[in-house]
């Protein structure tokens, strides 16, 4: 690798990373080929060559008389929908490669009464009605994660009627106007038994999986969602962007 | 709709746990024998067996051989929002011992500049630290500081507080990105952890920036999986 090639690779490295990280948004132009010159003691040539690369990577896209963006993911391949899309937020598993088509495969669905546990989670009385729906989240038609939530079913009466493989839980729930927009959330790494390790195919030396608890409140503060999320640490990664404002 | 959405086992370690809470079991404290339990809540032992072992996978309790199952001693729980690293033991709730590793003023190669998203050569300090909870190595934390947030530091100012505190004090912080992952120990962190290498370890790395967007901390933290959580509360 000559000089030119090497400076060219780092800065490759720099926007990837600014991108992964959320630095650079999608859709978010970046800065013009002088400006990242300057910003890097470089010369534009180089810069050129780098941009060059990561537009036929598709991780960027140049367009006339605007600048060069940050590829927007195609809708069916956004980050998997464990979290909300509301700003800033919290603990978001993000699929690791772009261009991941994510999907759902309904474990079970139904109600559940009369549990301690549960009803404390919600902040309900143990003889309400709560509504449970177990799904695998896949990606390309591979498990990533294996995801219970638990919602109070007074709110959402009619959620049997409805198949979450095709349609979006949040999509539903907003249209309730309970949608989660607030989370508390724990992260974890335990270990995998084998009733999970199936699941998610892990291999049995992989028996590690990523361990989310979160509570999610609407726009009003009511507690709305409780949902116990297992992932596969090789295929979703942790993150989370904190603002101090 | 299918009427058992949750099997058995699941159903009896989610009880157990509101039995520990609500009799108030302590970390340390043993619990019933699995004859005991099975007769308690009127199942078979091999179920209360399964259900007893999801709670081991997920580390609220212990099993210690011939003599049964323990309150496990709890995670240091770790906010998002909190780079202090004042950690207290779970188990005593006194401060952590910290050792200090290192303290090293160089210039960022190539490896680490971009995982700073700095220019190759800036130069900055490392300091390395490493937690121990009753002699137990629990947390190896690498720190970087940039020169230009803290010119002059010294190895005494540098393990006087955190390094995102040393930053805060000389300039504003404004934001942090952090990811978590897994990853397998290597030669040193083995060593420093007491572990065999290619031991799991969660990996905790961080980028906290200023009002400006400049860098002001990066760091690395390697953490044994069943020693930590991280916490993010909600805004109400």
């Amino acid at each position: 690798m000559n000089e030119n090639e090497r400076i060219a690779a780092h800065i490759r490295e720099t926007i990837i990373n600014r991108i992964a990280t959320h630095e650079y948004l999608p859709g978010e132009i970046i800065p013009s080929e002088r400006d990242l010159a300057a910003m890097y003691h470089v010369s534009r040539p180089a810069i050129r060559a780098a941009i060059d690369e990561l537009v036929n990577q598709r991780y960027l896209v140049r367009i006339q008389g605007k600048g060069t963006l940050v590829r927007k993911p195609d809708h069916n391949k956004v980050a998997l929908g464990v979290l909300n899309e509301a700003k800033n937020a919290s603990f978001t598993s993000l699929v690791r490669n772009f261009g991941i088509e994510i999907s759902n495969k309904l474990l079970g669905t139904g109600l559940i009464s009369g549990r301690k546990y549960y009803a404390q989670k919600l902040g309900l009385s143990p003889d309400d009605s709560i509504y449970g729906l177990h799904r695998i989240r896949l990606g390309n038609r591979e498990p990533l994660a294996l995801e219970f939530t638990y919602v109070p079913f007074q709110y959402f009466p009619d959620i049997d009627e409805y198949n979450f493989e095709r349609i979006s839980l949040y999509d539903y729930m907003s249209s309730k106007g309970h949608l989660p927009v607030n989370f508390q959330e724990t992260m974890m790494m335990i270990e995998a038994g084998d009733k999970l390790r199936n699941y998610l195919q892990l291999n049995e030396d992989e028996t590690i999986v990523n361990y989310i608890e979160i509570i999610g409140y609407d726009k009003n503060g009511t507690l709305v969602e409780y949902t116990e999320n297992y992932s596969r640490p090789d295929k979703l990664e942790v993150r989370f962007v904190t603002d101090y404002n | 709709m299918k009427k058992n959405l949750l099997t058995m086992d699941i159903l009896l370690s989610k009880e157990i746990k509101c039995m520990i809470q609500e009799q108030r079991y302590q970390p340390g404290d043993k619990l019933p024998s699995e004859r005991q339990l099975a007769e308690c809540f009127g199942v078979q032992r091999l179920t209360i067996r399964s259900a007893l072992n999801l709670l081991l996978q997920d580390q609220t309790i212990v099993a210690k051989p011939r003599s049964g199952y323990y309150v496990a001693p709890g995670r240091l729980l770790q906010s998002t929002r909190d780079f202090s690293m004042n950690y207290c033991s779970p188990k005593t709730g006194d401060p952590l011992e910290c050792r200090l590793l290192a303290f090293r003023k160089m210039k960022a190669d190539l490896a680490l500049s971009g995982k700073m998203l700095l220019p190759e050569d800036t130069v900055i300090y490392k300091i390395s630290r490493l937690y121990c909870d009753e002699g137990t190595p629990i947390c190896i934390n690498h720190s970087y500081l940039p020169e230009y947030v803290y010119p002059g530091l010294t190895r005494t100012v540098a393990f006087s507080a955190s390094p995102a505190a040393l930053a805060a004090s000389q300039t504003h912080i404004a934001k942090a990105n952090q990811k978590i992952t897994l990853i397998y120990a290597n030669e040193e962190e083995s060593q420093l952890l007491s572990l065999t290498p290619g031991s799991p370890l969660m990996k905790h790395k961080g980028l906290i920036y200023d009002s400006t967007g400049q860098l002001a901390v990066f760091f690395e933290s390697f953490m044994l999986l069943d020693h930590f959580a991280f916490i993010r509360e909600a805004v109400l």
